[in-house]
């Protein structure tokens, strides 16, 4: 009697953990699924058979199949993924190794429309018997990045109006005022300009980033006499230079070979080289400026003695908002922007640009532009003999197109 | 006194240039859109016509294509393009209209703008007349 007792208590006790232990499980399964169908991401589990037994309203959205066709039918029906029209199937893009990996594929939807994806499988992910497979559209990501691209180059247009009013004025001033102003209120509308041109430089800086990332930085392109360009520019840094007791040289050779180059963006990379020489480099230092001709293009040296570059900024010196560690603490000026447009500008004219430097002793920066070949001036000669506009332009980034004289009127 | 039309839109530029170019002694008269400047072109006599793209009611590209379809002597006054578009295809369309001159106000100072105007004139008068 007592053992039958005992039993009967022992079955209802068994019973009771059972029913406890299935409805938490049930309810650990429930909220599972339940975070699985809230995830921004397209996600579907499979079972052994493959199968799908889970998909959810991402994945829905996605595919453009809804959850009751979905529930029940092999992943390879609903889910249709290719590479380059190549339908690919489950057994392919599963076939891991790895209990989680990925790939990116293009997923058609009923629609038949197209979306470049990353699909994840992560096999045993919620229990040894199912896969869950997310799907991740990566034309959002590409998508947020334009928005960034055009976000930036909005403001920086926006941000151009006023400027170009507070520019105006204080022009205005000097050109015309001076005379009015005493010596301290004339040393203020000194400041004021100098804020106001690093201001401009920033803008500037900022569209040009955005006009890369958007591949709309245009790139005129002409036979150019590059020793011209870089002696005009050398000259005017000379007063800078002059004021920190730096020994500034050029080794210019005569009779260099043509490059195809654009005046005004190359103009842009050789200031860019220089003043950063010159910031960097402490009073009574050195920054010489070599042009060699080397057999099938044209090298520029920028050569300084300041603090040089610590060895691990030398790989990442070149990308977009690096800045080497402790100059801002220095004071030092700048965005991370310049060199990044400078190699960009470089690269974009079929050039090479890179840095040499031993840290403390100094840095060397060099470019190469190729020289201009006979086709390409001959059909340079042909493009303006058809396009009679004069095209005035010179290091300082003043640019003005005229018509010459006789064309103007019919 | 050379008379000069500037077609700008933004109160501060158009107050700028204004005031730059009163100051070298050209009598100057402003339009703030591209309407207002058409209307003036075709009532009264200029020299010199400055023209900004991007103006509301009428573009300054359009300014320009209406008044070089003028049958009266206005259809052939000297027309700058003063502005912040840069792309070639903007400049060679100008051009192709009959624009006299292109500056991208972004890079220039105004005085730099009066200069250019300034040489304008110079080379014109210099220039053996057809």
């Amino acid at each position: 009697m007592l053992i039958l007792t005992f039993l009967v208590a022992l079955i209802l006790l068994i019973l009771i953990v059972y029913i406890i232990n299935t409805s938490y499980i049930r309810a650990v399964k429930k909220a599972q699924n339940d975070s699985i169908a809230a995830l921004n991401e397209a996600a579907i589990a499979i079972n052994t058979k493959n199968c799908i037994i889970l998909f959810n309203t991402a994945a829905e959205n996605i595919t453009g199949v809804s959850v009751k066709d979905a529930i029940g039918q092999p992943i390879d029906k609903i889910l249709r993924l290719s590479v380059e029209q190549t339908p690919v199937l489950y057994k392919t893009y599963s076939d891991s190794p790895e209990e989680r990996h990925s790939s990116t594929l293009t997923l058609h939807n009923t629609n038949e429309a197209m979306t470049q994806i990353i699909v994840t499988i992560a096999k045993h992910a919620i229990g040894s018997d199912y896969t869950l497979i997310t799907l991740m559209d990566t034309s959002k990501e590409k998508q947020l990045e334009e928005m960034k691209v055009d976000f930036v180059s909005m403001a920086a247009h926006e941000l151009r109006t006023p400027l170009t009013a507070i520019r105006g004025y204080t022009s205005l001033l000097q050109m015309h005022y001076a005379t009015q102003l005493d010596q301290s209120a004339k040393e203020l509308l000194t400041r004021l300009i100098v804020s106001t041109t690093n201001l401009t430089n920033l803008i500037d800086n900022l569209l040009s980033v955005s006009r890369i990332e958007r591949n709309s930085l245009i790139i005129e392109a002409k036979p150019l006499d590059l020793g011209i360009i870089i002696k005009d520019i050398f000259s005017s840094f000379e007063q800078q230079a002059h004021t920190k007791n730096q020994h500034f040289t050029l080794n210019l050779p005569d009779n260099l070979p043509q490059v195809m180059a654009d005046p005004f963006r190359i103009g842009q990379v050789f200031i860019n080289l220089i003043s950063n020489a010159l910031n960097y480099t402490p009073d009574g230092g050195t920054i010489t400026v070599t042009v060699a001709d080397r057999t099938d293009h044209l090298e520029v040296t920028v050569q300084d003695t300041g603090e040089g570059i610590p060895p691990e900024a030398l790989p990442r010196l070149f990308t977009k908002f690096f800045r080497v560690s402790g100059s801002l603490e220095q004071g030092s000026k700048g965005t991370g922007l310049g060199l990044y447009i400078t190699k960009s500008i470089v690269e974009m004219h079929k050039g090479k640009i890179w840095a040499q430097s031993t840290f403390g002793k100094g840095s060397t920066f060099i470019f190469t532009l190729p020289f201009a070949t006979s086709e390409q001036k001959a059909q340079y000669e042909q493009h303006t003999s058809t396009n009679a506009f004069l095209t005035v332009k010179n290091g300082q980034g003043i640019i003005i197109k005229r018509n010459s004289g006789q064309v103007q009127t019919k | 006194m050379r008379k000069i039309l500037i077609a700008e839109d933004d109160f501060f530029i158009r107050d700028i240039y204004s005031k730059v170019f009163s100051l070298s002694g050209y009598d100057v008269q402003v339009a703030v859109d591209g309407t207002d400047a058409l209307e003036k072109i075709t009532s009264q006599k200029y020299d010199m016509v400055l023209l900004d793209i991007m103006m509301p009611r009428m573009t300054g590209i359009d300014v320009l294509k209406n008044v070089r379809a003028l049958t009266t002597p206005a259809k052939d006054i000297p027309i700058f393009i003063i502005t912040n578009l840069g792309q070639q295809n903007v400049i060679e369309e100008a051009f192709k209209l009959g624009m006299d001159g292109y500056i991208l106000k972004s890079q220039v100072s105004p005085q730099q703008i009066v200069d250019e105007i300034n040489n304008y004139f110079i080379s014109k008068e210099t220039l053996p007349q057809k």
